[in-house]
């Protein structure tokens, strides 16, 4: 054997165990969050408020294992050059609404106020379910970090053929030098930031950087922080962006 | 809601066909299970069910896909008329498994299903997913 085909065949294997992983890992966590979920109903018995209020919180842990899964595995399809390059149409104005939906519940019981803008957007063609993703997990984390009784404000908008997703934040202000480090599991953790969790902030940066474009954290000054995506699409009958076609070639 | 409406789930994960029964069963739904496409095709009509949920996933990948077009697109045209008015719901990690976009919108000849329900989920949403579709009927 090569050192090639060896390394080929390694990289193989980690495929089929990845997939066999994932796949094996959401029967599992279904059957958790469903038991969880019947006894949070009172399906089993009356429960206390507390009891409720722990068992949601159980279930959010469970909802995190599951991105944290669903982002590993599409980490290393991206990787491998595997993840599915062909983009399909998307209203974009639909896909913060989806954002808007699939995040809110986690901003009330976090008693976070959450506001959504990205009417008037256009459609375009895109690779919808990792921007959806990706979206969803950068969200997510703000939430989790953001104090309760704050502000978070998401505004969509075109800006030079790119969709500009600016997620600002109410909270303590990242030093700016610093901040940089949240998209860094290891430094984050050295350094004590609070924003993110783990990978999932790395997950957000390189599934961004795949997509053609680039995020980066700065302080929004006196208020907390902003986030700001860029991320380069296809318009509608047009062709990609440079950006996106260099970054997935 | 319609209750007492009788559920039948194919799915090969035996722990969460009985998590699901235990819900179903709390609200009222008369509740039978079939762990494979086999089982599910051979019993279906002795359930006589008023509602399907079909895994996709189970003795080989598209399997549950090959229980919705046996009873939907099948050579018996009897049977295949009376499952037309049966609401099949897909409850499935497919999507996410393979990115492939399934959808009751697109393509109902290929696959002739209801609605798509993704794993994992929580049982109130499942509930009410079943409950919407047996209020079409």
């Amino acid at each position: 054997m090569t050192r090639e085909t060896g390394v080929d065949s390694v990289r193989g294997s980690h495929h089929r165990v990845v997939n066999h992983f994932f796949h094996d890992f959401h029967g599992e966590i279904s059957t958790i969050i469903m038991c969880i979920g019947a006894v949070r109903d009172g399906i089993g018995g009356e429960i206390s408020p507390p009891q409720r209020e722990t068992l949601e919180r159980a279930i959010d842990n469970c909802e995190q294992m599951v991105r944290l899964i669903n982002n590993y595995r599409d980490r290393t399809q991206m990787e491998e050059g595997t993840y599915p390059r062909v983009p399909e149409e998307v209203d974009l104005s639909e896909a913060m609404r989806q954002l808007a939906v699939a995040t809110q519940p986690f901003a009330r019981e976090r008693n976070v106020k959450l506001e959504i803008r990205g009417d008037g957007l256009p459609k375009v063609r895109f690779r919808a379910a990792l921007l959806g993703r990706v979206l969803e997990n950068l969200l997510l984390q703000v939430i989790e970090n953001t104090p309760a009784r704050a502000g978070v404000e998401v505004q969509a908008r075109i800006a030079e053929r790119k969709l500009e997703v600016r997620v600002r934040f109410e909270g303590e202000e990242l030093d700016e030098e610093q901040a940089p480090s949240v998209f860094d599991p290891v430094r984050q953790a050295t350094l004590g930031l609070r924003l993110g969790r783990g990978y999932t902030l790395l997950f957000c940066k390189e599934a961004i950087s795949y997509l053609g474009g680039d995020i980066r954290i700065t302080p929004w000054k006196g208020r907390g922080n902003e986030l700001v995506a860029r991320v380069a699409f296809e318009e509608q009958g047009g062709n990609e962006t440079a950006e996106a076609t260099d970054a997935t070639r | 809601m319609d209750k007492k409406a009788r559920i039948y789930m194919v799915d090969d994960d035996t722990y969460l066909v009985q998590v699901v029964q235990w819900v179903f069963e709390a609200e009222g739904y008369e509740f039978f299970s079939a762990h494979c496409a086999k089982d599910a095709l051979e019993n279906v009509d002795k359930v006589n069910p008023d509602l399907i949920i079909l895994d996709v996933m189970m003795e080989d990948v598209v399997a549950g896909f090959r229980v919705l077009n046996a009873l939907r697109n099948g050579e018996d045209a009897a049977r295949n008329a009376r499952y037309a008015k049966v609401p099949i719901l897909m409850f499935t990690s497919i999507q996410q498994r393979t990115k492939m976009k399934f959808s009751q919108d697109a393509g109902t000849a290929l696959l002739p299903t209801d609605a798509f329900v993704e794993k994992p989920v929580q049982p109130k949403l499942l509930l009410e997913k079943v409950a919407e579709l047996l209020s079409k009927r």
